[in-house]
């Protein structure tokens, strides 16, 4: 019963109940025996003489009575948080993080992990004195408070029977961390920190009197090491949940990207583990719109091995729908979220192109040849557009799928393949100063942007080397250094040229180099903008994990969308500001579709779990704080003795009320 | 004690036939009796001389002082009358009570000393306290009248809640005589006897008070709470019983004794208190010899 909630009255009208109901009980026994007499002239006179404070005479005389009063006093002070201020009397406060990722949904003992972890956490609780406070939280990816710190027992409880699981990744870090801000004392933080950077956090509770908090993990450890100044201040004990001899298969990777060489043709790559124990066979199916279109069957999967599976699929270049994909495990394991992964080839949407530049005819007219223009929206800006707000939401947001720079630097490159000549895109490139002549060495025959292209007698006037990031390939080569390179950067490529089509001289721009006349130029630009444009290309979306969010557009401006999860549930998406739609892939694995109003299928979202932390469910002999090791505590019997006295009072009562009983039936003897 | 035997047994018939009633009062009573009275009367006995006067009955004149003094006196003789006595029994509920019943200690006590009576030829008659109207009962004389004495004994009516004041004045109205009146009852009238012996002093009689209380109202065993019922008007009375209610109870009994005999002694009233254990040869020979209503 907690008495500090909301329906603390009730508790209250019961426990005073409880007296005056003995009370009532012994004045108004219902029980009360009926005998004849010749009169009850004298019974009155002797009734009328006692009148006087006959109550406290009744009172005084029934032992029966004070011993129930005193039962009841005895309950009513057990329930009541009333005792002595003493340090003992302080309560500890305990935090309790339950792991509710994907790996929790495991069976591989008798009842899932969760509902183990669940019950482990009751009986940890049982073992709490009546004055020790509680806080439960969960944590996956995010985590969530689900009831603050409390003496109430029950509430605790009820809270923690509402706990599902999730199929999203395991952040303890981020709980840790919330633990450490909910149990640290507000005015004492300050000081904390500073103890802690002293080294000496031994006062950090003495502060405001609070017993130092004891932050109990139950997970099955698949979450990397805690930084160990995140949980200075809580003493951290990890109970695991779950069992170190596992069969699970899973899916860790699922991707799909076009076939550089053939536009048709998906390639689909898949990473399969075996985080088992013992040996495993599986088949492995990949359905394409639900459809089986291959099966591979493993009759030995080895523990620890992984297993890479790569498949190909022609797609009818004509048809222009969404292609859903999705790899299945057929195999019987202790989890089952990660025996599924999916991904989608969404339509094409027609590229969009941003050509930042001052004035360049022959670049101009190379983008406005009839099969680019029809491919592309091309946007072209003059060099004031660097300094506009709205480049800022090019950096901000992918709006363009290729941005071009000709002879001109962008101040922070946009969220987008780029194509820059003649300068370096970014502090992480160099370009020298450009340096007449060149001889041109030699062309990259195997990158789709130049293969098959002859560059080798090309001509410049004057033309710059680049010095390009790690993991940059050179396309063109010339005496001095590289021509052309491309570099990744995060999930985009910049496409850098050391020469620009025009060089200026006395004040006029005259070509500086013969490339636009020659037949590899329109080739090479139509190979840049497939290749960084997406010309021509089905957009692959790989698979985002539950709770991620993604942004999409649509090529036609629609004031709403309608998502349709795998289970059927709808959804509506409003556009953002810039057209965009931000979808949420909710705690569904699977493949969203995403519908216009009239219900045309516009494309989809695949949510897939594919994580090889969350499949390797086997339970960690340790976990991690820094370079510590947190060892597993022992399991909790649940025998608490803070609770005897509750059935002491039970029997006690269940006494008194059969003494009642049989003193009222002695009478009948 | 069972019911079914006779009210007095030949020992005690024999013991109670020494006996005679004694009142404190001499009582004209219709018949002749055995009692010498006051008042001269036509008995063997000579008792004094008056003048005659004309009228007077020529047959007691005595003619050997005419014969002396030439002067007509007449002859008076000792009148001797006989005793009537009254035993009034309370046959309400409450006298049910007690082992025997307080009703059959009554009725013993009655037949007693109603063959006392019969013995010295008084005039015996039994009647039952009663509000409403009954049957007047008959008077017996002679030892031989024993068994009808027994008999209406046996077959007193029993009446429902009785008013003892009222049942007393009743029977005042329908007995004007004097006599002794014997009063048997329990006297527990949440109305009070006061008034009723006040009515029986006011007619003279010679009263006397036997009140017979069973061993349950003397010494109350009783346990737990209770829910007492009056047997007579219904009326109840909630207890828990304990020693203090008990003691408190036997204080209340004695009081109410008490102030019964003072009522009693204040009045002429001879008041005795018999519980229903006691034997009646016993409380007739000596309990009731001493207090002078037997010799």
């Amino acid at each position: 019963m907690n008495l500090n909630s909301p329906w603390a009255w009730l508790g209250w009208a019961v426990l005073v109940a409880v007296p005056i109901l003995i009370l009532l009980l012994y004045f108004l026994k219902l029980r009360r025996q009926r005998l004849q007499v010749p009169s009850t002239l004298l019974w009155r006179r002797t009734l009328e003489d006692l009148q006087v404070n006959s109550l406290w005479q009744r009172l005084r005389s029934s032992l029966l009575l004070w011993l129930q009063l005193l039962v009841a006093l005895l309950l009513l002070l057990s329930v009541l948080p009333i005792g002595c201020q003493s340090e003992q009397s302080i309560g500890q406060r305990h935090l309790f993080v339950l792991d509710t990722s994907a790996s929790m949904t495991a069976t591989d003992g008798d009842v899932p992990r969760l509902e183990l972890a669940k019950r482990q956490i009751d009986a940890r609780l049982a073992e709490l004195r009546d004055y020790d406070l509680a806080m439960l939280m969960t944590c996956d990816d995010q985590v969530q408070i689900f009831q603050t710190f409390t003496a109430d027992r029950s509430l605790l409880r009820r809270k923690l029977q509402d706990i599902t699981t999730r199929p999203r990744l395991t952040n303890m870090e981020d709980a840790v961390r919330s633990a450490v801000a909910l149990t640290t004392p507000l005015d004492s933080a300050a000081q904390t920190s500073g103890n802690i950077a002293d080294g000496n956090s031994e006062d950090s509770g003495a502060v405001t009197g609070v017993q130092p908090a004891t932050l109990h993990l139950y997970s099955d450890g698949g979450f990397p090491a805690l930084k160990a100044s995140e949980a200075t201040d809580v003493f951290i004990e990890w109970h695991p949940v779950g069992q170190a001899l596992v069969t699970n298969l899973g899916i860790t990777t699922f991707n799909a990207q076009w076939n550089e060489r053939k536009p048709e043709v998906v390639d689909l790559f898949a990473r399969v583990e075996n985080v088992s124990s013992t040996s495993l066979a599986a088949d492995v199916e990949l359905r394409r719109n639900g459809q089986v279109i291959d099966v591979i069957r493993r009759d030995n999967i080895n523990p620890g091995t992984t297993l890479s599976l790569d498949f190909q699929d022609i797609l009818p270049s004509q048809v222009d729908a969404v292609t859903e994909y999705e790899l299945r495990l057929i195999v019987e394991d202790d989890l089952t979220v990660d025996n599924s992964a999916y991904c989608v080839v969404n339509p094409a949407r027609k590229p969009r192109i941003l050509l930042i530049t001052p004035g360049n005819e022959g670049l101009e007219s190379v983008l406005s040849t009839t099969l680019i223009a029809e491919g592309v929206e091309l946007v072209v800006e003059g060099p004031e557009f660097l300094l506009s707000a709205t480049y800022q939401e090019l950096v901000e947001q992918p709006l363009y799928d290729l941005v071009v720079f000709d002879r001109m630097a962008p101040p922070q490159l946009p969220l987008g393949n780029t194509m820059t000549w003649a300068v370096a895109p970014s502090a992480e490139w160099n370009v020298t100063p450009a340096q007449p002549p060149v001889f041109v060495l030699f062309g990259n025959n195997t990158h789709p942007l130049t293969a098959n292209l002859n560059l080798d007698a090309l001509g410049f006037l004057s033309a710059s080397t680049i010095q390009a990031p790690p993991g940059s390939s050179v396309l063109l080569t010339a005496a001095d250094g590289p021509l052309i390179v491309i570099g990744p950067r995060e999930n985009f490529q910049d496409l850098v040229l050391g020469f620009s089509l025009l060089v200026q001289e006395d004040g006029q721009w005259l070509p500086n180099t013969d490339w636009p006349s020659r037949i590899t130029f329109p080739v090479f630009m139509y190979n840049t903008l497939e290749l960084l444009g997406r010309l021509g290309q089905k957009e692959i979306a790989s698979s985002i994990r539950p709770g991620q969010w993604v942004r999409f557009k649509v090529g036609k401006q629609l004031q709403s969308l309608t998502t349709v999860s795998p289970s059927g549930i709808q959804q509506e998406l409003r556009p953002q500001t810039d057209g965009s739609f931000l979808f949420n892939a909710v705690d569904e694995l699977g493949v969203h579709r995403i519908l216009d109003n009239n219900g045309q299928h516009l494309r989809s979202v695949a949510v897939s779990l594919s994580d090889r932390r969350e499949s390797d469910i086997a339970v960690k002999e340790q976990a991690l704080l820094g370079n510590t090791a947190i060892e597993p505590a022992e399991a909790t019997t649940g025998e608490g003795t803070n609770f005897i006295w509750r059935y002491i009072l039970l029997i006690a009562l269940v006494a008194l009320f059969a003494e009642w009983i049989v003193y009222n039936r002695r009478i009948l003897l | 004690m069972n019911q079914a035997e006779p009210l007095l047994s030949a020992e005690t018939l024999g013991r109670l036939e020494r006996l005679e009633l004694v009142t404190r009062k001499i009582f004209r009573g219709q018949l002749k009796g055995e009692r010498r009275s006051r008042r001269k009367g036509q008995s063997v006995e000579f008792a004094d001389h008056r003048n005659y006067v004309p009228g007077d009955d020529l047959r007691f004149i005595d003619w050997n002082l005419y014969a002396r003094l030439d002067k007509l006196f007449l002859r008076l003789f000792q009148e001797e009358e006989d005793l009537h006595f009254h035993a009034l029994i309370d046959t309400s509920p409450s006298m049910q009570f007690g082992q025997p019943s307080k009703l059959r200690f009554a009725q013993q006590l009655a037949a007693a000393l109603g063959y006392i009576g019969l013995c010295r030829s008084d005039r015996i008659k039994v009647e039952p306290l009663s509000d409403s109207p009954l049957p007047p009962a008959s008077g017996l004389r002679g030892k031989s009248s024993l068994w009808k004495l027994l008999q209406q004994l046996g077959s007193l009516p029993a009446t429902p809640h009785t008013s003892l004041e009222a049942a007393v004045k009743r029977f005042c109205i329908r007995n004007p005589g004097k006599g002794i009146v014997v009063l048997l009852s329990d006297l527990l009238d949440k109305n009070g006897y006061e008034n009723a012996l006040r009515a029986l002093i006011a007619r003279q009689y010679d009263v006397y008070v036997v009140q017979i209380l069973s061993p349950e109202e003397l010494e109350p065993d009783l346990v737990g709470d209770l829910n007492l019922v009056d047997c007579e008007d219904g009326e109840f009375a909630e207890i828990s019983v304990s020693p203090r209610l008990l003691q408190q109870y036997r204080a209340t009994l004695q009081g109410f004794l008490n102030q019964i005999r003072q009522f009693c002694s204040r009045r002429g009233i001879v008041h005795m208190t018999c519980s229903t254990q006691q034997n009646v040869d016993q409380l007739v020979a000596t309990y009731l010899r001493s207090r002078g209503l037997v010799r």
